[in-house]
């Protein structure tokens, strides 16, 4: 089995991560439908990170470096309307060899671990 | 929402939507309409997409229409595809123009639904375009007109309520029509040497705002990937390709002392993480997007780099083009001390200062290349074919392999 690590400090903001999991989802190109966002919330500031949704968390993984899981029924506030919460979970790309993310990001911002 | 995509995709008078969405939008800013247009086979087949289709439309257009186009691979999974771009007749040169629109503009007018918009007219007050999810929306812009590039993109994402929209947007010194204006695109500027954006004040338009949630299907779902994943390969094995990677666009003008000491950040258009452009920040600017005609310009004048950069800064929230901007504070002998404000006047002035620059010179020397061109065409990064990750073989298969049809380059 494996899971995916999300490297916030790595990500330059491509996207390329959404359109292959979307790829992976339903065999077609729409970031909406990925199970990770790209978050670009404020972008005048420079400030973006990985949003990953796990089964029962999401992972916020800043540019900073920080790391942050929160537990699903725990989110509230601004949290509660975040997107994320309505995609569906990552599987790792259960059916490939390797996670698609994984290949499309050159910068190693999302990486595949065996747990 | 994506029922309704789903049955717009099996729609049999529509046919499948596949990686283009097969639709123009026409809009006429005097009569405050539009109308939708299919994008026909045999045109893709031909003129293949974006500067292609773009300049075949204009030939059965009025002159002062602008088109913004798109590629067949715009949008897609394949590496750059971020490409589109924007054809109208310039003020300056009086002939048909260009303006590359790179970041993530283009692939959202797809998932919103158009692969072209063609804006005919002028409007009779100050408008913005809203097209979200196949719906425009020419909205009243009087709030906006007076604000420079980057407020402009702040206020419209405050006001729709969305923090991703896609602004591509002009300042004072395009709503002036001076060829001296750039194209806003969010907080960052396109490279705009024909001042098409001030065809945009000429007709009385803002902005163009874009969001979408639409799905894009390639024709053959297996072999784009595996195609996509060849392309990939070929980047981790091209020696231009990395050193872009490694240090950005303007390494090619040996413009990396620019950031030496600097809080600056590599940035990535739509799927390309080869990000070749850098955000730079500090307490005193937030400049998005420093590219290599940035660095071209900055060689104009002898002041010191964090002058310059500031100056581009405040050009990037202007709306201002960078060179015709620097080449103006030269022949007014501007002093280091007062260029910001200097700056800031040309950007409010109405017609004393106008740039003497005809185009850049970095844009001429990428016009003559033919990677330019096919960039344009198909969707991709232009540097990413210069650089020889693709090539005009690998870019056939992956259009045929995502839109079905047969393209010769």
């Amino acid at each position: 089995m494996r899971e995916i690590i999300a490297r916030g400090e790595m990500c330059v903001g491509c996207r390329a991560c959404e359109i292959a999991c979307s790829y992976y989802q339903q065999k077609t190109f729409n970031p909406s439908i990925s199970c990770l966002i790209i978050w670009r919330g404020n972008e005048k500031e420079g400030e973006t990170g990985i949003m990953l949704k796990k089964p029962g968390t999401f992972v916020l993984a800043y540019e900073t470096g920080d790391v942050e899981v929160i537990r699903e029924d725990e989110a509230s506030g601004e949290m509660a309307d975040k997107p994320i919460l309505s995609r569906k979970d990552c599987d790792s790309c259960v059916k490939l060899e390797n996670a698609l993310c994984t290949i499309f990001c050159l910068r190693n911002a999302l990486i595949q671990r065996e747990v | 929402m994506h029922y309704f995509l789903l049955e717009k995709c099996l729609n049999p008078e529509r046919g499948i939507v596949l990686t283009y969405n097969r639709l123009i939008l026409l809009i006429d800013l005097f009569k405050k309409e539009y109308e939708e247009i299919d994008l026909e086979d045999d045109i893709i087949e031909e003129k293949i997409g974006g500067i292609g289709i773009n300049e075949y439309i204009m030939e059965k257009s009025n002159r002062n229409s602008v088109i913004i186009g798109t590629g067949p691979l715009t949008g897609s999974l394949t590496l750059g595809s971020c490409i589109g771009v924007l054809s109208g007749f310039s003020p300056v040169t009086a002939k048909l123009e260009h303006v590359v629109i790179d970041w993530h503009f283009s692939p959202e007018l797809k998932f919103a639904g158009y692969d072209f918009l063609v804006i005919k007219n002028k409007s009779l007050e100050p408008v913005f375009l809203w097209i979200h999810d196949e719906i425009a929306d020419i909205m009243n812009a009087h709030d906006y007109w007076g604000l420079d590039a980057r407020t402009t993109t702040e206020k419209i994402r405050t006001d729709l309520g969305y923090e991703n929209v896609q602004v591509l947007n002009i300042g004072i010194p395009g709503e002036y029509r001076k060829n001296i204006s750039s194209f806003g695109l969010n907080y960052t500027l396109l490279r705009d040497p024909y001042a098409l954006s001030a065809v945009f004040g000429e007709k009385n338009l803002k902005a163009v705002a874009v969001a979408g949630l639409g799905d894009l299907y390639p024709h053959d779902p297996e072999e784009f990937i595996k195609l996509s994943e060849k392309v990939i390969d070929r980047l981790r094995n091209n020696k231009s390709a990395i050193e872009l990677m490694e240090n950005g666009n303007i390494s090619l003008l040996d413009g990396a002392h620019v950031l030496e000491g600097k809080n600056a950040r590599k940035r990535g258009c739509f799927s390309c993480p080869v990000a070749c452009r850098f955000h730079i920040l500090s307490e005193e600017i937030c400049l998005w997007g420093l590219d290599s005609t940035d660095v071209y310009a900055m060689r104009k004048l002898d002041f010191e780099i964090e002058t310059i950069l500031k100056i581009i800064d405040r050009c990037h929230a202007l709306g201002l083009n960078v060179e015709g901007t620097l080449d103006i504070l030269k022949k007014y002998g501007v002093e280091e001390k007062d260029a910001l404000d200097f700056v800031e006047e040309i950007a409010r002035d109405r017609k004393k200062y106008v740039s003497e620059v005809k185009s850049s010179f970095i844009v001429q020397k990428l016009e003559k290349f033919e990677s330019y061109r096919l960039g344009l065409l198909t969707g991709v990064c232009p540097l990413l074919i210069h650089s020889g990750v693709y090539d005009k073989e690998i870019l056939q298969s992956l259009i045929r392999t995502a839109i079905g049809i047969e393209t010769h380059l």
